[in-house]
């Protein structure tokens, strides 16, 4: 009796299981009420374990980007129940809570580029309606700081606490957390290239531009801060090191960190730019001494130089250039434009106020009136005209317009 | 600093069929080419000639797909002065390489979705792809119709269609030609468009009888 029953519930199973591609098939109906049968199906049938239903949660996430949010709720509810509802043996939350966010960092883990994206909605959905708590945010900090977990684990954790960044950002920026973020991925012999690039894209979603009318101010750091002395450091250090194939993803983030954070950017660049020039000099220098060769023959010019050395890190040089140019161009185009707005915002305010003060029994143009346009044009020819000198003019003339 | 590097970079670009530098050496100096020339107008006049050389020259597909990526941006920086590029990139729509060909379309598509650029008679280059045998590049070319119908000016649409199939009727396979006009007809619903379009073929098989 009891084997006839077993029996049952297999061919159950294995029912439920041939239905799951059919029923994935239904998340992408134009029926809402499809949409959320099928997502409804999924979750109990990833409950219930069923075999191959682990492949088709991450489908799910792109429904995040619906207008309908009928569906983004549905959505909201399938993902509490199946990775911050976990129906595990513990009956402290804590434990609880710790179960829970392995089950999501498995989760991250497995995601492409896409489903990342959709997955961070999704989170800071969860985070704002509550459903990701304090304890769940202290707990990936342990998870992140933890010295002998899995380097995944860690890796996992501040991927999760960067994608909860743009809606708190004091989560990543509060000075507390920023050094323990430098002391834990920025290490000064750091190998896992990965983890610094995505330690620059967490630090990077938790800034945002600052608002013109709310006249804020941009989060900047000092030059000679410690992040950007571990950042020089590894860049500089890692370059020669052709094993490694995230370096150029790296490279090309902490260029945009330092870009997006720092307050005077060119000079730390340029710093950047020459210890790698020399860094590669050097195994030049290194090479022909080894191979016995006349040191007098070694010339300054660069097409020499180049013409020994590996080409990955010739190619990696070259690339991080090209990174340079483009982050530089952002940051003239939009950040120091952004100031120059902001700061014209403040002058024209502390005009408007001055001139209601003195008129003020008089006056009966309405505010709006009275502000005077920011000439910008002239502004923006300045920018175009540094664009041209970073290529064609001398070196070292960087930003000096400024 | 970045100007000390400049011809150095040129140099390797220029290489086209990698007779002097590694593959991964050129891929590196082309990108960073088109990133300086994004940086600077006087830059970009300068090395715009050279980057469609490489684009027309090069054998390595990747390097192509590269480029096109870049004239794209550059399109989108300075349209005066790449505006004459475009029928370069519409030629990478028959590409072998399939990387070049869908970098190509998905350019395409935003530049002309965003009304950067017209594509006058060079619509039926995209129109061929709705029937490729590549399912993901027929998919994208679907797309791009789609969202070309959608928007506001349908008689632009109307005339795209009509190009179209002045062009390729006689070029193309009669059950691929069929297929990619039953798509292209779903958009317009109206009878009364139809009848136009009945009306302005008849004229032009009058001019050219």
């Amino acid at each position: 009796m009891l084997i006839a029953r077993f029996k049952i519930s297999l061919s159950i199973i294995d029912s439920i299981s041939e239905t799951i591609p059919t029923i994935s098939t239904m998340l992408i109906s134009r029926n809402v009420t499809d949409i959320q049968e099928a997502i409804y199906f999924l979750t109990h049938a990833y409950k219930m374990e069923i075999e191959n239903v682990s492949a088709t949660i991450p489908k799910m996430l792109k429904l995040i980007l619906t207008k309908e949010n009928s569906v983004i709720e549905t959505l909201i509810d399938a993902f509490t129940e199946i990775y911050l509802n976990y129906g595990g043996v513990a009956n402290e939350k804590e434990t609880q809570c710790i179960l829970e966010i392995e089950h999501l960092s498995k989760m991250i883990l497995k995601l492409n580029q896409g489903e990342l994206i959709c997955a961070e909605l999704l989170l800071q959905k969860l985070y704002q309606t509550k459903k990701i708590s304090s304890m769940h945010i202290n707990i990936l900090w342990e998870k992140y700081l933890t010295k002998n977990s899995r380097l995944e684990d860690n890796r996992a954790a501040l991927i999760i606490l960067g994608m909860l960044a743009p809606i708190e950002p004091s989560l990543i920026l509060d000075e507390k957390n920023l050094t323990k973020i430098i002391n834990t991925s920025l290490e000064q012999y750091c190998q896992d290239l990965r983890l610094v690039a995505d330690t620059c894209e967490v630090l990077l979603k938790s800034i945002q531009l600052p608002q013109v009318e709310k006249m804020e101010l941009f989060y900047k750091l000092p030059q000679n801060h410690l992040l950007f002395q571990r950042l020089r450091i590894i860049m500089v250090k890692s370059i020669a090191n052709i094993e490694n194939k995230y370096w150029i993803r790296m490279c090309s983030k902490i260029i945009k960190t330092i870009y997006v954070l720092a307050e005077k950017p060119d000079a730390i660049i340029v710093n950047i730019i020459s210890q790698c020039y020399h860094r590669i000099y050097h195994l030049v220098e290194f090479s022909f001494n080894h191979e016995q060769i006349s040191s007098s023959q070694s010339s300054q010019e660069h097409n020499l130089v180049f013409g020994r050395i590996d080409t990955v890190i010739l190619s990696r040089f070259i690339t991080m250039l090209g990174d340079v140019a483009v982050n530089l161009l952002i940051y003239l185009d939009l950040h120091i434009m952004k100031e120059y707005k902001i700061r014209q915002y403040i002058k024209e305010k502390k005009k408007n106020s001055q001139k209601s003060k003195q008129n003020s029994n008089t006056s009966l143009i309405s505010k709006d009136d009275e502000l005077i346009t920011p000439n910008e044009d002239s502004f923006q020819e300045i920018i175009f005209n540094t664009n041209e000198t970073v290529l064609f003019g001398e070196p070292y003339h960087l930003l000096i317009i400024f | 600093m970045l100007s000390q590097f400049t011809q150095f970079i040129e140099r390797i670009a220029d290489d086209h069929n990698g007779l002097n530098y590694d593959y991964s050496l050129r891929q590196a100096s082309c990108l960073t080419m088109a990133k300086f020339m994004i940086l600077s107008l006087k830059y970009a006049r300068l090395h715009r000639v050279a980057l469609l050389d490489i684009l027309k020259n090069t054998k390595d597909g990747n390097i192509r797909s590269n480029v096109i990526i870049s004239f794209g941006d550059l399109l989108v920086r300075f349209p005066n002065e790449f505006e004459h590029f475009t029928p370069h990139i519409f030629q990478c729509l028959s590409d072998e390489f399939y990387p070049t060909k869908s970098n190509a379309l998905k350019v395409l598509t935003r530049l002309i979705l965003a009304d950067m650029i017209k594509p006058k008679g060079n619509i039926s280059k995209i129109a061929e792809l709705i029937v490729d045998d590549n399912e993901q590049i027929s998919g994208m070319a679907k797309l791009f119709f789609v969202e070309l119908s959608k928007k506001n000016n349908y008689y632009i649409y109307y005339n795209y269609v009509l190009d179209i199939i002045s062009n390729l009727c006689a070029s193309m396979e009669e059950v691929k030609f069929q297929t990619m006009m039953e798509f292209l007809l779903e958009f317009l619903e109206k009878n009364k468009n139809i009848e136009a379009i009945v009306v302005k073929l008849c004229d032009r098989i009058k001019e050219t009888t």
